[in-house]
């Protein structure tokens, strides 16, 4: 197993790899084109950075977006209309900004790099967006969202999973129990990682209305918690209970 | 008059004092709030360039401390057969918190049974929070004190 | 005006108000509230944040200025403390509730959920909120029958006893304002401040409204010798006790009494100590209109009785110049009588009694001879107010601007002899009052 922990786009992106006949090198280097194309996808999708693809198309710059900025658009157009309008990029102040969804793409193409590259069994996680190589089934602890070195939840994930909502008292909440969000903590696994993260954002706002539009998409399942305390999750949604009190 | 103005001063003084002795409020919160722009970024702890193939089979670390939004904190990682079994908030400080004051009530919470469970291995964890990142760095810097990888 | 304090220890006890209420209102703009205030909820829970504050530091003062404690009533004088702690209640009570519903509509603005809803999820979700509750509803109930129009139709007695349940109101409010407080959560420093001095506060009252009282009570054993009939509506009544050449009271103070009979026992009334302690005596003189006044009339001989004092800074220790003059109307006869008991001989006193009938000038016998010892003169004046007039008071004394002056009476006419005595040239500091509320 080879590990690598690479703050880019405003978080942390953790590698595990397993080498699986792979010379270290040859992982390492691997490890390193992923963390170029993290940062390259940095470069172009960040809101913060002035010279960025992204920033030019807010101020109305750029007449012709680039390939990858039109596949944003175009995941980021699917994804509101899956979500039933609860993720929406264009109606954040000062424009289009597909952020809640870039990190779990960009994860993705990260980990295309790696699986290009020979990888069987890998694990990407972009600061709780969490991707892996089909075939690998990982197992991820949900964090807790009160109560701080516990989990919540022992989740499979054998393809996606994204967590959004508020533990802390984050820049979209001033309480508690979350503030302008629904839920403290929305977690969907399945599916692609960008959708997953999007969906993951709308459950965080749209409680229970969005877990229904979740349950009812093939391949994704998802919970929330609410503000009070209470557990909300979709019927195949394995939270891990059962695993973890027969081990 | 003469004691309406003491009262006014003894208050004043008794405002400023608590003002200043405590320094400038909520800094931390928009300090890490500007982080993906600037320089800020908490450092990452340790290179995560080489790789030892194992690590100690059981061995304590405690990471660094780390800035996150809303204060700092220090992530404690315990590791026996070669397995992190434990990753404990060594050090938190906030500004204040009221989420250490939520109830949970249906809401599992997974520590001692994770641990029992030798069978789980948690690869990663979710939790898209500022605290999160926070936490990765600091676990990761205790990883590299141990050389776990 | 009372005894004048020092005013050195005057405006030392306004600055530690002033300090405590300047690091109070302090805290919220460094715990973090003030950083959220432009967020969803944000203005209402800095509002509500201060308000609560402020609001229990104002209750924090007025439990501090209940315990009575002898060096804050020196300092304050008996009737300041007492004068600030009514002037404070409206506002303690004012702000706290103010701060419930300001941090109601916070969580509620910050959730996006109605206030009713929220005060559901409140009262669910965080601890000790239900006790705080309960604490607020006492505290509104305590606000509304001390509005002036219910609390004149209570009897006196009967609204004491219930207003005493703010210190229940602020012991259920106190944990939750530790344990949710954002000035306090996370701030160890100000979280034992705050609990330091309200366990100083309470330890305060204990001591000198329940500990002290209790000793003394104990000590004097005291018990009802006989009562007798003064005059219309004003009865005496001597006890007997132990150890009273240890009671160290002046003449012109009071105590609160309670007779432990069934029926009587949780009520207190203050009174006035008509004759020093003669051991193994001690006279009260009471005037009164109500039941009580009545039940006493008839309380047997050797009933036992419980003191709480004596109070009171209508004494000779308050007088600032060699020569006094003591105006007494109806009942306020008492006060000066025990008072002149502390005179010292060759002080030449001039007393002016006066009361609406004859029947009513009860003591007066008694005061004359005081008075003639001490080489003075007694004035009795009969009649109403338009027959006479306190002007008419005033001009009996040609040296009154030289002399102390020592009112006491009902507070219509404490009110108009002060302003009759102060327009004849005598300074605020050399007149002292004591007023009979009936």
């Amino acid at each position: 197993m080879i590990t690598r922990a690479e703050p880019v786009m405003g978080t942390v992106v953790s590698f595990l790899v397993e080498r699986d006949g792979l010379a270290d090198d040859a992982v390492e280097g691997l490890l390193d084109e992923a963390c170029a194309e993290l940062h390259r996808l940095d470069d172009r999708f960040s809101a913060w950075k002035p010279a960025s693809e992204l920033s030019r198309l807010r101020r109305g710059e750029v007449t012709t977006p680039s390939a990858l900025m039109r596949e944003v658009i175009e995941l980021s157009e699917i994804a509101r209309a899956m979500t039933a309008g609860y993720f929406d990029p264009w109606s954040l102040p000062g424009g289009f900004d597909p952020t809640g969804l870039v990190k779990g793409w960009a994860a993705e193409r990260a980990l295309a790099v790696l699986a290009e590259g020979g990888v069987a069994a890998a694990l990407v996680n972009a600061g709780g967006d969490i991707c892996v190589i089909p075939g690998t089934t990982y197992d991820v602890g949900v964090q807790h969202p009160s109560v701080r070195d516990a989990l919540c939840a022992v989740i499979r994930v054998d393809a996606a999973a994204a967590t959004s909502g508020v533990y802390e008292r984050g820049e979209h909440l001033c309480h508690p129990f979350g503030g302008q969000a629904t839920a403290v903590s929305a977690t969907v696994v399945g599916g692609r990682l960008a959708i997953a993260d999007a969906f993951a954002t709308a459950l965080a706002v749209g409680g229970i209305d969005v877990l229904d539009l979740v349950e009812s998409t093939p391949g994704l399942e998802g919970f929330f918690i609410t503000r009070d305390g209470v557990l909300a999750q979709t019927s195949a949604m394995d939270l891990g209970r059962d695993r973890i009190a027969s081990a | 008059m003469k004691r309406l103005l003491t009262m006014l001063g003894a208050t004043a003084a008794g405002f400023t004092g608590i003002v200043a002795l405590h320094g400038s409020p909520g800094k931390s919160g928009s300090l890490v709030r500007a982080a993906p722009t600037t320089t800020t970024t908490a450092p990452k702890p340790g290179a995560p360039t080489t790789t030892a193939p194992s690590g100690p089979s059981n061995a304590t670390a405690i990471g660094p401390l780390e800035n996150y939004s809303y204060g700092v904190m220090s992530v404690k990682v315990v590791i026996a057969n070669h397995r992190i079994v434990d990753l404990k908030v060594q050090k938190l400080q906030t500004l204040d918190s009221y989420s250490t004051q939520l109830a949970t009530y249906a809401v599992p919470i997974l520590k001692a049974e994770v641990l029992k469970a030798q069978g789980i291995r948690i690869n990663a964890i979710t939790g898209a929070t500022y605290t999160s990142e926070a936490y990765a760095y600091s676990i990761q810097g205790a990883l590299d004190k141990l050389r776990f990888k | 005006m009372s005894r004048r304090p020092s005013s050195t220890a005057f405006y030392a006890t306004l600055v530690v108000g002033g300090v405590g209420l300047g690091l109070v209102l302090g805290l919220p703009l460094v715990d973090g509230t003030l950083s959220e205030i432009h967020l969803g909820g944000g203005l209402a829970m800095f509002l509500g944040s201060t308000s609560g504050l402020a609001g229990t530091y104002a209750a924090l003062l007025m439990v501090v200025m209940a315990s009575r404690a002898p060096a804050l009533e020196r300092t304050l004088g008996q009737d300041g403390v007492l004068r600030w702690h009514r002037r404070l209640a409206p506002w303690t009570i004012g702000l706290i509730a103010a701060h419930a519903v300001l941090l109601t509509i916070a969580y509620a603005q910050a959730a996006h959920s109605g206030v009713w809803g929220e005060v559901g999820v409140l009262l669910r979700t965080f601890p000790n909120m239900v006790t705080a509750t309960v604490a607020l509803a006492i505290m509104v109930l305590i606000g509304l029958i001390s509005i002036r129009q219910v609390r004149t139709r209570i009897p006196r007695e009967r609204w004491w006893v219930l207003h005493l349940f703010m210190y229940v109101a602020l012991a259920l409010a106190f944990a939750h304002e530790v344990v949710l407080g954002p000035s306090f959560v996370r701030h160890p420093i100000a979280q034992y401040a705050w609990t330091l001095a309200w366990v100083a506060a309470a330890l305060l009252v204990l001591t000198y409204r329940v500990g002290v009282p209790v000793y003394r009570s104990r000590r004097h054993q005291l018990r009802v010798a006989e009562v007798l009939r003064e005059g219309p509506n004003v009865i005496s009544v001597i006890l007997e006790g132990r150890s009273l050449d240890r009671l160290a009271i002046a003449g012109g103070q009071f105590c609160e009494w309670r007779f432990l009979t069934p029926r009587l026992w949780w009520q207190a009334h203050p009174f006035t100590v008509s004759a020093l302690p003669q051991p193994p005596y001690l006279r009260l003189t009471v005037k009164g209109v109500g039941d009580f006044t009545r039940a006493l009339a008839s309380v047997a001989p050797g009933t036992r009785v419980a003191m709480e004092g004596p109070y009171g800074a209508f004494t000779v220790h308050a007088q600032r110049r060699r020569n006094a003059v003591l105006i007494a109307g109806g009942v306020g006869v008492t006060a000066v009588r025990s008072l002149l008991e502390d005179l010292p001989l060759k002080s030449r006193p001039v007393v002016v009694l006066r009361a609406a009938t004859e029947a009513e000038l009860v003591l007066a016998d008694e005061v004359e001879e005081l008075v003639r010892v001490r080489k003075g003169t007694t004035h009795r004046l009969v009649g109403n107010r338009d027959e006479v007039p306190m002007e008419a008071i005033v001009r009996l004394v040609p040296d009154l601007a030289k002399r102390d002056v020592f009112v006491s009476g009902s507070t219509g006419f404490v009110r108009d002899a002060a302003a009759a005595v102060q327009r004849a040239g005598v300074p605020a500091d050399a007149l002292h009052q004591e007023i009979y509320a009936l």
